[in-house]
């Protein structure tokens, strides 16, 4: 298998190769970079001989606000398997526009596949299901009524990475005792939050903070 | 608990690599950008960010002026360029996937027939959709794992984990059908 794979390698090289061919030299391309980018670039290569994980459109603020917090800690998951590592810790990434959510290294997911599937426990009216998928790893579902306003429903392993917008009417709220991001919207509502097996996500064309935050504390199991 | 989150280059020879890469592919990797952001700022943004990427995994670069890297670095700029201006687009953070059977490397590399028709595989490469395209060259030519790829395609690991799959696939029906012709 090793020298089909390196074959496999060489094929892919190969066919980029020849993609590449029609990208100019760099010496063919006449761009200028922006001071703040050499500025930016430049503490990346020089100072300190290391990188600070930070998007460059602010960097300063970047610097305070690139941290990682750990977000939640599950120590009640000894009772669901006790031979796995009974921690779950959640790192959340936060960036000027948006904060990145993903579980930490040295975590171990309860479950590696979808086990229980759940649903939303009653729709508003006039929705519809228009798209069901299912796998090992996810639900995703869509409803939509006459207006073709959607609402979605997304049931991850807890090894999915969200970003969740944070300059646009972005809160922290709680979901039946665990920590919930909230994004309110004039016209749609997105919630993220997990019960420390799976992640789940509501996108409804709702502008009402207590309306989205009722549909995700009662969801249910699917039947 | 809090920490702040560093990503350090280790190693001299990993910090002369990381500069080598930004003297010889900054301007190629800003032309990609360019060419899907159509803007001055988010193209030196995206190029930014690729770095950062790429600095949290300079293992698996090998030759930095290798025909090998010059397609990873433009890959990862076009792939975080596409995921800069999807950004602000709530839909696009849902996954659309359909459940999808795993094939195992190694059947899937004994399918291939790669010793009897290399410049078949790599035809069949070359008109492979983008998205499983990329997956495959991360997994296979530069060696990552799917966490690996996910960071730096800004995907999620699932979604990764899938794609490779369904790109293994598709390689094997487009080959299969060019045989059939």
């Amino acid at each position: 298998m090793k020298n089909t794979k390196e074959l496999f390698a060489k094929a892919l090289i190969e066919a980029e190769r020849t993609d590449n061919a029609a990208v100019p030299g760099e010496e063919e391309i006449n761009w200028e970079f922006s001071e703040k980018f050499c500025r930016s670039m430049d503490m990346l290569i020089k100072k300190n001989n290391r990188i600070k994980l930070s998007t460059r459109r602010t960097v300063t603020k970047s610097l305070l606000a690139a941290i990682v917090a750990v977000l939640i800690l599950f120590t009640g998951l000894m009772s669901c398997a006790v031979t796995r590592e009974p921690i779950i810790r959640f790192v959340k990434k936060v960036f000027p526009q948006y904060i990145d959510i993903s579980l930490s290294e040295e975590s171990a997911p309860p479950v590696n596949s979808i086990e229980t599937e759940y649903t939303l426990a009653g729709l508003p009216e006039g929705f519809m299901l228009d798209t069901y998928q299912k796998d090992e790893y996810h639900v995703f579902v869509i409803w939509k009524n006459d207006a073709e306003e959607e609402l979605v429903f997304s049931q991850n392993l807890l090894d999915s990475t969200f970003t969740m917008d944070n300059e646009h009417n972005y809160q922290e709220v709680q979901i039946n005792g665990y920590e919930a991001y909230l994004n309110v919207y004039p016209l749609n509502s997105i919630i993220k939050w997990t019960d420390g097996v799976y992640w789940f996500t509501i996108s409804a064309p709702v502008s009402d903070k207590d309306e989205i935050l009722l549909m995700a504390e009662n969801i249910c199991e699917k039947n | 608990m809090l920490a702040f989150y560093m990503t350090f280059i280790d190693g001299e020879d990993d910090k002369d690599k990381f500069e080598i890469l930004y003297n010889t592919y900054r301007k190629r990797m800003v032309y990609a950008a360019f060419s899907v952001l159509n803007n001055k700022e988010d193209a030196e943004d995206a190029v930014h960010d690729t770095f950062i990427k790429i600095a949290r995994n300079m293992k698996a670069i090998g030759d930095p002026e290798s025909d090998e890297t010059l397609s990873y670095v433009l890959k990862a700029v076009k792939n975080t360029a596409i995921n800069l201006s999807k950004k602000n687009t709530a839909r696009n953070r849902h996954t659309q996937t359909q459940p999808v059977e795993n094939i195992s490397d190694s059947e899937f590399l004994d399918r291939l027939g790669l010793r009897e028709n290399i410049d078949e595989v790599v035809k069949a490469i070359k008109s492979l959709n983008g998205i499983y395209r990329d997956v495959l060259f991360y997994r296979f030519a530069a060696g990552m794992d799917i966490k690996e790829i996910a960071d730096l395609l800004g995907r999620n690991k699932t979604t990764v984990r899938q794609q490779i799959v369904r790109g293994k696939k598709k390689l094997l029906e487009i080959l299969e059908n060019d045989l059939r012709d």
